[in-house]
Formats: C-alpha cells, structure tokens, sequence
C-alpha cells in the first residue's frame, strides 16, 4: 500500500493544467456523473502496474493483468470505482484502479481557484468531485483547530462538517463516538443510533500524522466490531473492498 | 454481505475473505485474532453552553456510558466546542475547570432552607422551596405593589424585589423571562448577560 502512494505521488507530473469549469452552477464543479474522465489516467494506470510488476506475488499477476487490458477494459473498471459500488468492484484491481483516477482528479481539484467557487454547501459528498468521503478528521492549528473535516475518497478534496451530527442524516439527537479500548482514542466511529450509520473520525491533536485512509485500514478491528454492533459503514475507502 | 443501500456495508469475518486485503496476499486471519482481543468503549458528546459568563462560550460535554437504563454515565471531559460561532472552541480558565465545578463535593444539588433566626441548613423538596418563594413574593407584593403614581397615572409597578436572569439564556428563554416577570410589575430586571 505504501508503495502505491509513493508511485501516486511520482505520477503527479502526468498531469499537466488542464481546463477547468470556472463557474458553477449548482452542482459540484468536477461532478463526476457529468465530467468525462481525462484519458490520462489509462496512462496513470499502465504506469503504476508497470512500476509494481517487480513486487511479490499476487501484486504483480494483478499488475500483468492491467497491463494486458485493452483501453476499453480499463474504462470499464473505472465506473464502479467512481461510483462506490463496492459489489461491482473487483477487490484486486481496486487500490490500483483507484490510485490512478485518485491522481487524475487531485491534480483537476488542485488547479480549482477556489476563489472562483466561493463557499459551496455541501453534505457527505464531496463538493467538488461529488464522491464519497473515506472518513474525516478533526483538524489542529489555527483557525481549523478542533473542526472536523471530511476527506474525499477521489480528488483530495477536505470540506468542513459541523461535530456532533449524523452526516448521513443531518440528526445530533442519537450520535456517539465508539472506539476500541486499549487502542487509544484517535481514531473513533462517529455512530448515528438513528440511521445506523457510522464514519470515522480521526483526531489529529491525538495523533498529528494520521491519513484518512491508511489509518481507516490501520483500524479494520473497529469496522468489525461496528458490524457486530449493527451499525453501516458511510466511508468509502478503495483500499478496503469487501468480497461478496 | 449485507448491502442495504448503494455504498454503505458491513464488514466481517466472511466478507473480509474477499477483500481488497486478502487480494493482495493479506491474511485477514490475523486481523480478525487481534479483534477478539478488543472491546468497544463508547463515549457522548453533548453541545452545552458556560453558565458562567454573557460571552456564553460553546461547549463540548464528553461523557462515558450510553445513556441506557441502568448505565450511569458520567462527565469525563469539557471543552471549547470548534464550532460555535461566538467562542470558536476558546473558553477562559473558569471555563476551562467547569470539570471541577461539575464534580465538585461542594457543589449543591438539592434545595436547602435556613428559617430565619436559625443557623443550620435544612435539606427540603423542590414543592417547599418554589411555595416558599411564591409566597414569599406575592406578599410582599401585595405589601408594596403600586397601581398608580402620585398623579393617578396608572404604573403597575412592583419595586421592592430584583430579578437577576441566567447568561446562556436563548433568545426565547429571554423573552419567556421578561413577559411573566414584566407582568407581575417588577422593575429591577437585569440579565447576567449584562455583568
């Protein structure tokens, strides 16, 4: 996994500015059911299985097969991913698949003037891409300190949500914060009695180096017993597919 | 796998088997043993406001237990809650101990009552201490109410007793506040939101 983020970080010269929507008009400015995906993260792709193909089996057998498919494979793949179907996702292809779009919709979201936009009200799905969010964090340090914001699972993109509410259903009367004793507290499952569905919450005054999504894998035991307790997960994270 | 709406799942022993983990050459056995070894710890944060200033800075009560019958829960933790428009998650020293003020040994939690010429207070129910009040009040406002001024005006004015309202009051507690004290005639009204 760390692997795959070093080579995302190496692809980011692949993408170069591109054009970008300079108004918007009531939907998020890189919608994802209205954008048409930049064929650059094929590219992306082919170069991320090219730079793993060396690792340790079964990685490099996933690797050859992103090698061997067609354009038109790999543009099948993407869809499902984008849309967080998680029972048309397969579990192999999907941290590779992700990786390469996550790099295509970072670099559009970065170039975003956020000026232009101005403040966008928004709800679980993030304001600029309309994707799902992987989990959220409480920030620290200035003006942020203490607020919690979500992070989108595709382009980056963090958006500020108040604490203490469902972000699901909008509801504060039922929400408590579930964690793993003994575990310690920086990472908890903001849980709505009401909906029965859960995010993550990472505290970054607990632990500043927390990441959204490797700290969302570093704590799958709180997943599990969360499933046990009844409770639906909201977050979409790529790395962590269920099977079926 | 249970799916019930479009994105959201459970995850568990059987759908861990065919995930991205074991995918990759991740043996979810070993996850699943570190998980019996964990419990889950359940904690509330409840929005609350400082009683003790007008600035009313916003507040983030941390409680354990799970408001189910039977489970006492208790305050472990108080802070400054990031999203209140006013305070933006500061809050002054006094502010910053209410965890003492709300444990304190000292701190009253019933109605006491000390009859006049005695030293001792006594603990008594609610009914006595609001009946005490109430009828304390209305005679001395029968007492000293004054319907009309030196001139015949009509005044309704009853200035021998002061109200001192709360600092965290709503804008409707406010309201509520000054009609009913407004109606009884009294004068001296004052809000701690003014101290």
């Amino acid at each position: 996994m760390a692997d795959l983020a070093d080579v995302q970080h190496g692809l980011w010269e692949h993408f170069p500015h591109t054009p970008l929507p300079d108004s918007y008009m009531g939907k998020p400015p890189l919608d994802l059911s209205s954008r048409h995906r930049d064929p650059a993260w094929r590219e992306a792709l082919r170069l991320i299985a090219e730079r793993l193909a060396s690792g340790s089996e079964p990685v490099a057998a996933l690797c050859e097969r992103i090698r061997q498919a067609t354009d038109e494979e790999l543009e099948n793949w993407a869809p499902c991913l984008l849309e967080a179907n998680v029972q048309s996702i397969d579990p192999g292809l999907a941290p590779f698949v992700a990786a390469a779009l996550q790099v295509s919709w970072t670099a559009f979201a970065a170039g975003l003037d956020q000026d232009r936009f101005g403040v966008i009200e928004c709800g679980y799905r993030c304001p600029i891409c309309g994707s799902w969010p992987v989990a959220s964090v409480l920030q620290t340090g200035g003006s942020v300190q203490g607020l919690r914001y979500l992070c989108c699972s595709l382009c980056s993109t963090e958006w500020n949500r108040p604490r203490i509410h469902c972000i699901h259903c909008g509801s504060n009367k039922e929400v408590s914060y579930f964690g793993l004793d003994g575990a310690g507290d920086a990472v908890k499952a903001e849980a709505c009695a009401g909906c029965k569905t859960y995010v993550k919450i990472m505290n970054r005054e607990k632990e500043p180096f927390l990441d959204p999504f490797a700290d969302d894998l570093a704590t799958l035991g709180l997943d599990i017993l969360m499933a046990e307790e009844g409770y639906e997960r909201l977050g979409f994270n790529p790395l962590l597919i269920p099977g079926s | 796998m249970q799916v019930t709406r479009r994105q959201f799942f459970k995850l568990s022993a059987a759908t861990l088997g065919g995930s991205t983990l074991t995918a990759l050459g991740f043996s979810p056995r070993e996850a699943l043993a570190e998980v019996r070894t964990f419990k889950l710890t359940r904690t509330t944060e409840t929005r609350n406001t400082c009683p003790y200033c007008s600035v009313a800075c916003g507040l983030i009560l941390y409680s354990l237990g799970d408001k189910a019958k039977n489970a006492k829960s208790e305050i472990i933790h108080i802070e400054g809650d990031p999203d209140h428009p006013v305070s933006r998650g500061s809050l002054c020293p006094k502010g910053a101990g209410l965890l003492g003020f709300v444990h304190s040994e000292t701190r009253v939690t019933f109605p006491e009552y000390r009859a006049p010429g005695t030293r001792k207070w006594k603990r008594v129910t609610w009914d006595f201490a609001l009946e005490r009040i109430a009828k304390l009040m209305k005679e001395d406002r029968d007492r000293h109410f004054v319907a009309k001024n030196d001139k015949g005006q009509t005044v309704n004015r009853w200035p021998t007793i002061g109200f001192l309202a709360a600092s965290a009051s709503s804008n409707e507690t406010g309201y509520l506040t000054h009609k009913v004290l407004r109606s009884l005639g009294i004068v001296a009204l004052d809000n701690q939101a003014r101290v």
